[in-house]
């Protein structure tokens, strides 16, 4: 029978793996910049790494002042959440001042694209009122 | 797409200048542009702009067509009118500055700003036109409150307008009396300006305001508008809790901002 850490650690391990594939087959199938995917493989290799070491998370709770070490990892799973949710509302924010401006430049093209085959037509009885 | 038998009033800059010059009394060098802001307004656009027609001769008219999914953009055909067609909803804002991304190509000198819901009577946005060029300011605003009568909104939104003139007055020294006009006439450097920054969402007091901070003279005068002649406010609803703080907050952050030149 395995004890108590053992099983977290292989747990750990285990989804710390299965994160590293998911982000990394989702690279693959280009569905995820490889830019995006070094935040999430971070991530995986963060969950990986206090996995193996148990003792990091003592160690790092000392320095910081946490009395209940767990807490610690907490704690930096949900700052670093956050960050990157505010990191995602900024790229949507570009997102939607690009689009706007595409929109923008699709009205006034099409505004052109009026005009010119409007001009276009060599007799003036052929323009086209249904 | 049906091909639009434009018959336009002043698609080319300088044959707007010259009907502006032939129609009006002041000579005009670069063509004042009517700029139409309608979202699904079938029914009110085309008095909207027969009313310009007759009221404004000699100015180019141009419809911005928010996304609209009704017969819109055909009345404007129709009329003459130049049409922008966004390709969708993008809001009052971002409809607005395509209209001054066109003017700007036209080599405006005027834009006024109408809506196409026929709150806004043609004589009025003349009659701004004209403050606009007499005071040589950038900005004229149409006010509702400068005079009495007309039509002049519910109590709960003139409080808000009432908040909102308090906070340009802070943030920018402004004294405006109705800063959610939307009923404005810009001059050469406001349509620089425009076209190249403009906020977001519902704009009429963060653009006061930030041609305000930018050194532009914004001047107002009193005119009478008319209640809307059918179609929906497109405040109503959650958006009347909503817009009075988004604007706020809008205002305190561009008054943070550094000021464009």
């Amino acid at each position: 029978m395995l004890t108590n850490t053992l099983r977290v650690q292989v747990a750990g391990v285990l989804l710390a793996l299965a994160a590293f594939a998911v982000v990394i087959e989702l690279v693959r199938r280009r569905r995820l910049t490889e830019w995006q995917s070094i935040v999430w493989l971070a991530a995986a290799v963060a969950i990986g790494t206090f996995a193996v070491y148990r003792r990091l998370q003592f160690a790092l709770a000392e320095v910081v002042g946490i009395y209940y070490p767990p807490v610690l990892i907490l704690a930096a799973f949900v700052f670093g959440g956050l960050l990157i949710l505010l990191l995602q509302s900024v790229a949507l924010t570009r997102l939607e001042e690009r689009n706007r401006r595409l929109a923008q430049d699709v009205a006034l093209l099409r505004e052109r694209l009026d005009r010119l085959e409007a001009s276009r037509k060599v007799l003036p009885d052929a323009e086209d009122e249904p | 797409m049906g091909h639009a038998s434009e018959r336009t009033v002043g698609r080319e800059p300088a044959e707007g200048a010259a009907r502006a010059a032939a129609r009006r009394g002041p000579v005009l060098s670069r063509p004042v542009v009517a700029l139409v802001l309608a979202y699904n307004e079938e029914e009110a656009l085309p008095g909207v702009l027969s009313e310009l027609a007759r009221e404004c001769p000699g100015w180019s008219v141009v419809v911005v067509s928010d996304g609209s999914t009704d017969g819109t953009g055909a009345c404007a055909r129709r009329s003459g009118a130049a049409l922008l067609q966004l390709p969708f909803n993008a809001g009052v804002a971002a409809a607005e500055q395509t209209g001054f991304l066109y003017a700007r190509s036209l080599g405006a000198g005027v834009v006024v700003r109408l809506d196409g819901d026929g709150q806004h009577p043609a004589a009025e946005a003349r009659r701004i036109v004209a403050a606009l060029e007499e005071t040589e300011a950038d900005v004229v605003i149409g006010s509702r409150f400068l005079r009495p009568g007309g039509f002049r909104s519910t109590f709960a939104r003139r409080a808000g307008i009432r908040w909102l003139s308090f906070l340009l007055r802070v943030f920018g020294g402004l004294r405006i009396a109705d800063p959610t006009s939307g009923l404005r006439a810009f001059g050469e450097r406001a349509i620089a300006l425009l076209s190249r920054v403009y906020p977001h969402g519902y704009p009429e007091p963060e653009s006061n305001l930030l041609l305000g901070r930018a050194g532009l003279r914004v001047e107002e005068v009193p005119v009478t508008m008319r209640a809307r002649d059918g179609g929906r406010s497109s405040l109503r609803g959650w958006s009347t809790v909503y817009y009075p703080v988004k604007v706020s907050f809008a205002l305190l952050v561009e008054a943070l901002r550094e000021r464009v030149r």
